[in-house]
Protein backbone atom coordinates (compact mmCIF):
# COMPACT_ATOMS: atom_id res chain seq x y z
CA UNK A 1 0.00 0.00 0.00
CA UNK A 2 1.58 3.17 -0.78
CA UNK A 3 1.33 6.11 1.62
CA UNK A 4 0.97 9.54 0.50
CA UNK A 5 3.13 11.93 1.80
CA UNK A 6 3.16 15.50 0.88
CA UNK A 7 4.21 18.72 2.08
CA UNK A 8 2.94 22.32 1.99
CA UNK A 9 3.16 25.52 0.97
CA UNK A 10 2.43 27.53 3.47
CA UNK A 11 2.28 31.61 3.02
CA UNK A 12 3.48 33.64 5.30
CA UNK A 13 1.15 35.45 7.98
CA UNK A 14 1.68 39.38 7.83
CA UNK A 15 0.28 42.09 10.07
CA UNK A 16 0.88 45.56 9.28
CA UNK A 17 0.69 47.94 12.15
CA UNK A 18 -0.24 50.88 10.47
CA UNK A 19 -3.93 49.00 9.44
CA UNK A 20 -4.13 48.70 12.98
CA UNK A 21 -2.81 51.62 14.58
CA UNK A 22 -3.65 54.80 13.17
CA UNK A 23 -2.45 57.67 15.70
CA UNK A 24 -3.52 60.22 13.51
CA UNK A 25 -7.19 59.04 13.25
CA UNK A 26 -6.80 57.97 16.97
CA UNK A 27 -5.94 61.91 17.63
CA UNK A 28 -8.37 63.09 15.33
CA UNK A 29 -11.57 60.85 17.34
CA UNK A 30 -10.06 62.50 20.67
CA UNK A 31 -10.07 65.88 19.71
CA UNK A 32 -13.61 65.50 18.56
CA UNK A 33 -14.79 63.76 21.49
CA UNK A 34 -13.09 66.65 23.71
CA UNK A 35 -14.27 69.33 21.50
CA UNK A 36 -10.94 70.56 20.30
CA UNK A 37 -10.29 71.97 17.28
CA UNK A 38 -7.43 72.99 15.29
CA UNK A 39 -5.07 73.39 18.26
CA UNK A 40 -8.22 75.44 19.77
CA UNK A 41 -7.93 74.65 24.04
CA UNK A 42 -11.24 73.69 25.42
CA UNK A 43 -13.05 75.32 27.67
CA UNK B 1 3.77 62.52 11.72
CA UNK B 2 6.01 59.65 12.49
CA UNK B 3 4.44 56.36 13.92
CA UNK B 4 6.73 54.38 16.34
CA UNK B 5 6.36 50.94 18.34
CA UNK B 6 8.71 49.36 19.97
CA UNK B 7 9.90 45.81 19.22
CA UNK B 8 8.85 44.86 22.77
CA UNK B 9 5.35 46.31 21.74
CA UNK B 10 5.45 43.82 18.14
CA UNK B 11 6.95 40.66 20.56
CA UNK B 12 4.07 40.98 22.70
CA UNK B 13 1.43 40.36 19.62
CA UNK B 14 3.73 37.60 18.46
CA UNK B 15 3.97 35.64 21.84
CA UNK B 16 0.61 35.94 22.36
CA UNK B 17 0.24 32.90 19.45
CA UNK B 18 3.78 31.37 20.62
CA UNK B 19 3.21 31.38 24.21
CA UNK B 20 -0.17 29.73 23.89
CA UNK B 21 -0.48 28.21 20.49
CA UNK B 22 0.09 24.34 21.40
CA UNK B 23 -1.56 22.65 18.49
CA UNK B 24 -1.49 23.58 14.10
CA UNK B 25 -3.83 22.16 12.06
CA UNK B 26 -4.33 22.16 8.12
CA UNK B 27 -7.70 22.71 7.40
CA UNK B 28 -9.66 22.43 4.04
CA UNK B 29 -11.86 26.13 4.34
CA UNK B 30 -10.80 29.37 6.62
CA UNK B 31 -12.17 28.52 9.60
CA UNK B 32 -13.33 31.29 11.47
CA UNK B 33 -13.91 29.45 14.91
CA UNK B 34 -11.70 27.33 17.38
CA UNK B 35 -14.38 24.17 16.80
CA UNK B 36 -13.70 24.67 13.30
CA UNK B 37 -10.25 24.45 13.20
CA UNK B 38 -10.46 21.88 15.05
CA UNK B 39 -13.06 19.50 14.66
CA UNK B 40 -13.59 16.93 11.35
CA UNK B 41 -16.23 17.81 8.31
CA UNK B 42 -18.50 15.61 10.49
CA UNK B 43 -18.56 17.53 13.79
CA UNK B 44 -18.52 21.21 11.76
CA UNK B 45 -15.12 21.44 11.10
CA UNK B 46 -12.71 21.57 8.52
CA UNK B 47 -10.22 20.13 9.95
CA UNK B 48 -7.60 17.66 7.98
CA UNK B 49 -4.57 17.27 10.00
CA UNK B 50 -2.93 18.37 13.35
CA UNK B 51 -0.31 17.89 15.28
CA UNK B 52 1.16 19.13 18.35
CA UNK B 53 3.00 22.24 19.40
CA UNK B 54 5.50 23.13 22.07
CA UNK B 55 4.31 27.02 22.85
CA UNK B 56 5.69 28.56 26.44
CA UNK B 57 8.18 31.32 26.09
CA UNK B 58 8.03 31.15 22.55
CA UNK B 59 10.30 28.04 22.06
CA UNK B 60 10.69 25.27 21.23
CA UNK B 61 8.38 25.22 17.98
CA UNK B 62 8.49 29.43 17.44
CA UNK B 63 11.28 31.39 17.17
CA UNK B 64 10.89 35.24 17.17
CA UNK B 65 13.98 37.32 15.44
CA UNK B 66 13.89 40.82 13.53
CA UNK B 67 12.13 41.05 10.39
CA UNK B 68 13.17 43.21 7.24
CA UNK B 69 10.71 45.46 8.36
CA UNK B 70 9.45 44.54 11.62
CA UNK B 71 9.75 41.53 13.82
CA UNK B 72 8.65 38.01 13.24
CA UNK B 73 7.76 34.57 14.86
CA UNK B 74 9.28 31.29 12.39
CA UNK B 75 6.67 28.61 13.34
CA UNK B 76 9.06 25.26 12.98
CA UNK B 77 8.44 22.69 10.39
CA UNK B 78 6.32 19.73 11.22
CA UNK B 79 7.02 16.75 9.51
CA UNK B 80 5.10 13.94 8.07
CA UNK B 81 2.63 13.99 10.70
CA UNK B 82 -0.91 11.51 10.31
CA UNK B 83 -3.80 13.60 7.80
CA UNK B 84 -6.97 12.15 9.48
CA UNK B 85 -9.46 13.21 7.10
CA UNK B 86 -9.51 12.96 3.23
CA UNK B 87 -9.79 16.99 1.72
CA UNK B 88 -7.95 19.73 0.33
CA UNK B 89 -5.99 21.91 2.24
CA UNK B 90 -6.06 25.34 2.07
CA UNK B 91 -5.33 27.08 5.34
CA UNK B 92 -3.02 26.74 8.75
CA UNK B 93 -4.20 27.11 12.18
CA UNK B 94 -2.63 27.53 15.38
CA UNK B 95 -5.01 27.04 18.56
CA UNK B 96 -4.78 26.98 22.15
CA UNK B 97 -6.76 23.94 23.10
CA UNK B 98 -6.83 24.39 26.70
CA UNK B 99 -8.33 27.85 26.14
CA UNK B 100 -10.46 26.68 23.20
CA UNK B 101 -9.35 29.85 20.99
CA UNK B 102 -8.08 30.08 17.59
CA UNK B 103 -5.36 32.21 17.63
CA UNK B 104 -4.11 32.61 14.17
CA UNK B 105 -4.60 31.31 10.55
CA UNK B 106 -2.93 31.52 7.69
CA UNK B 107 -3.47 30.50 3.71
CA UNK B 108 -1.32 27.43 1.84
CA UNK B 109 -1.34 26.57 -1.60
CA UNK B 110 -3.74 23.87 -1.94
CA UNK B 111 -3.08 20.35 -1.91
CA UNK B 112 -4.91 16.87 -1.47
CA UNK B 113 -4.45 15.18 1.31
CA UNK B 114 -5.25 11.38 1.76
CA UNK B 115 -6.73 10.04 5.11
CA UNK B 116 -4.20 7.75 6.37
CA UNK B 117 -1.45 9.76 4.66
CA UNK B 118 1.32 11.82 6.36
CA UNK B 119 1.93 15.77 5.31
CA UNK B 120 4.51 17.84 6.21
CA UNK B 121 4.77 21.57 7.16
CA UNK B 122 7.86 23.66 6.43
CA UNK B 123 8.73 26.65 8.73
CA UNK B 124 6.48 29.70 7.89
CA UNK B 125 6.66 33.19 9.36
CA UNK B 126 4.11 35.82 11.09
CA UNK B 127 5.41 39.19 10.71
CA UNK B 128 4.55 42.22 12.48
CA UNK B 129 5.61 45.25 10.72
CA UNK B 130 6.48 48.58 11.84
CA UNK B 131 3.94 51.46 11.61
CA UNK B 132 4.93 53.96 8.70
Amino acid sequence: MTTHNVTLEIQDLVINTENMIDLDELIKRIQELIGEKDGEVPT
Amino acid sequence: MAKYLHDDVLDALLLTVADYADRLTVCSSQPTTFVEATSGSGSGGYMLAYVGLTPSGGGPDYTLSDSASGRQCQVTSQAQFSVVYSGTATHVALVDLSAQKLLAVTTCTSQALTATGLVTTPAWNMVVNDPT
